[in-house]
């Protein structure tokens, strides 16, 4: 069924296709409408909709029903991502499922309510205290949004860790087609869960392991599933990539318009090509090396001071000279713009 | 009577001398305690807690509670920061271990998850009325169902945390009865009145 | 006092940390810390061995979960035409 549909809504359309029947959360522009949407249609299904006092309590709330086995989610920007750190941390201690959706906005503190790509250090890095990986996912569009988020549950419970949904204030305002198609998606079986049954008596949810040894032993154990996951999980687009000299890297809303100033760009005779990566972590690292090592030369793109451009740096690890491009405090580049930083940055024009 | 450089070792008792068909057991170690407590390879029939903490009495209540209502099986306990945090060692039913002063909200979540189920939030004070004053205040305006939450009234405190839910710790006089006889007297001063104990707990 | 008394409790040195609740709060006033050390170089609590009348707020007053076992005389059978004493057969002794 196709639908016009707000990006934010589509998280929850698609959270629901996901059997996640448990929102708690704190609106906050630009994320308030996935809280909307999850108070609206949550009840509907025989979900539970709670807002919370704080993201604080919100991320704990999450943490108690993650424990029970349920799929669970929250939503919020960049200052209530920042309140939710240490439960993000409980959790991938814990080893705990759920998703977390951040929609992105000008920082740090306050800001405003524009769209950023600010928060990928924080969420993407770590943000929380301790030795863990979030499974970051970006969508693009609000296609995206319903399919990525219905990806991230999906994740979130194979590799028992948080997961996060990371997107823009742009992709999440913005109202395009959906394609939803309805099925049952049935959540795994999860035995360790404890559910206040005869079964799961015996079972404990704890970041707590006080013998150094049991934590190292523990830490490995993460490790490892980390390590598996940057196996198997990386996602990526690439867009006429083929015989370009110059690529150019965004994702979310920038990727948008990197898209259409890559068209514009190749109507004009210059060979560009765009590399989106879809996981944040694990970044498809092995992959824009290949893709680089064909051209000549890589512009990154981002409404941010430079934050993912860091992790093309490490993936590339000198073999290509890399260019930046920012736009901070909720300002999104135009098609136009890009193409003129294209044009500089062309390797034929230099 | 011995002297100060020898030290006798006080023997376990044997059961009451008179037959056993006499006597009935009324009260003993509830159930719902794991028999063996293992958080450390040692000191495994022994709770953590000072000596007199309120943290033991509350404890068995709970596990009496749990034990007559037959809802062990049923039960899933929240356990906090604090010197409570080891509760799940020694309660036998579903436990959850949750972040400072977060157990109110952890407990909303687990409530709404399996609402046929019985949650307990154990905190403690500083866990319930300084870091997570925010958490409980609103759980309770929210009316959470059957959640029981339970506050640590204890007359040990401990002052790490220099604000108003916690006084300096001392314990008070009838806790240790002195003068009974001489040799009591000989006790270690922290069995004293006014006497001042460090943190018990190594979690902070 | 006529007959053995109508409680009995065991403690058990391992467990017990030697507060002293259990002293100050016996009724009978029939415990005492013992004077020699446990293992644990505390002074256990010890039952004097005399006037215990099974009322169980030791076990109550007690922080351990399982340092006592608290025990009571079971009450004698009534006996068709024997007659017992309003309070029971020690109410004397009480």
């Amino acid at each position: 069924m196709r639908q016009l549909c707000k990006g934010n809504v589509a998280v929850i359309k698609g959270a629901v296709l996901a059997g996640c029947r448990a929102y708690y959360g704190y609106p906050i522009t630009p994320a308030s409408e996935v809280a909307e949407a999850a108070a609206l249609y949550f009840p509907e299904v025989g979900g539970t909709f709670v807002q919370a006092e704080s993201e604080t309590a919100s991320i704990n709330m999450v943490y108690g029903a993650a424990s029970a086995g349920v799929r669970v989610m929250t939503a919020s920007s960049g200052p209530g991502l920042s309140l939710m750190q240490e439960g993000i941390s409980y959790l991938a201690g814990a080893e705990l499922p759920c998703v977390i959706v951040d929609v992105m906005r000008g920082g740090p503190g306050l800001g405003n309510i524009a769209p950023e790509q600010s928060d990928y250090f924080a969420m993407v890095k770590g943000g929380g205290h301790g030795n863990y990986r979030n499974l970051v996912v970006a969508p693009a569009s609000v296609q995206e949004m319903a399919d990525l988020t219905i990806l991230a549950f999906e994740l979130a419970d194979r590799y028992r860790n948080p997961a996060i949904v990371l997107t823009d204030g742009f992709v999440g305002q913005m109202m395009e087609p959906l394609d939803l198609e309805y099925r049952e998606i049935l959540p795994p079986e999860k035995p360790w869960a404890v559910k206040g049954t005869a079964e799961t008596r015996k079972n404990m949810i704890s970041s707590i392991f006080l013998e150094s040894d049991d934590l190292e032993e523990h830490q490995r154990r993460m490790e490892a599933k980390y390590m598996r996951a940057q196996q198997r999980e990386t996602r990526w687009e690439e867009y006429r990539t083929e015989d370009a000299e110059l690529i150019v890297v965004g994702y979310g809303i920038v990727s948008r318009v990197l898209r259409s100033a890559v068209d514009e760009a190749r109507k004009q005779g210059m060979k560009v090509g765009l590399f989106r990566p879809i996981t944040l972590w694990p970044f498809p690292s092995k992959e824009i090396a290949a893709t680089a090592l064909r051209a000549e030369k890589i512009l990154v793109v981002e409404l941010s001071n430079g934050q993912m451009v860091e992790d093309v740096r490490l993936a590339l690890n000198g073999q290509r000279p890399i260019e930046f491009y920012g736009r901070v405090g909720g300002n999104v580049p135009s098609v136009e713009e890009l193409l003129t930083k294209m044009e500089e940055q062309m390797p034929s024009s230099v | 009577m011995a002297g100060p450089n020898v030290i006798q070792i006080a023997e376990i008792p044997e059961e009451p001398k008179v037959s056993n068909d006499k006597y009935e057991v009324v009260h003993q170690k509830s159930e719902v305690f794991y028999p063996q407590y293992e958080r450390k390879s040692d000191l495994q029939h022994q709770t953590h807690y000072c000596p007199g903490c309120g943290h033991g009495v509350a404890h068995k209540l709970i596990a009496e509670a749990l034990e007559d209502l037959g809802v062990q099986n049923d039960t899933i306990l929240v356990s906090p920061v604090g010197c409570s945090v080891f509760a799940y060692y020694y309660f036998d039913v579903g436990n959850v271990q949750v972040a400072h002063g977060r157990a109110p909200a952890a407990a909303t979540g687990l409530k709404r998850a399996c609402p046929d189920k019985i949650v307990i939030a154990y905190q403690g004070d500083g866990d319930l009325a300084a870091i997570g004053t925010a958490e409980i205040v609103h759980a309770a305006n929210r009316g959470e169902k059957n959640q029981r939450l339970l506050r640590q009234q204890r007359d040990l405190r401990h002052d790490w945390r220099p604000d108003g839910a916690h006084d300096s710790c001392r314990t008070t006089q009838h806790h240790f009865p002195l003068g009974a006889s001489p040799d009591q007297r000989r006790l270690p001063p922290a069995h004293g009145r006014d006497a001042v104990f460090p943190r018990s707990s190594g979690l902070h | 006092m006529a007959g053995p008394a109508r409680g009995n409790i065991t403690i058990d040195v391992e467990e017990c940390k030697g507060c002293g609740l259990c002293v100050e709060s016996c009724p009978p006033k029939c415990l005492e810390l013992a004077p020699e050390l446990s293992s644990y170089g505390v002074h256990p609590a010890r039952y004097t061995g005399h006037d215990c009348t099974g009322c169980g707020i030791c076990f109550y007053c007690c922080p351990e979960p399982g340092a006592i076992v608290v025990y009571r005389l079971v009450p004698p059978a009534k006996v068709a035409g024997s007659q017992v004493p309003p309070g029971g057969e020690h109410a004397a002794t009480l």
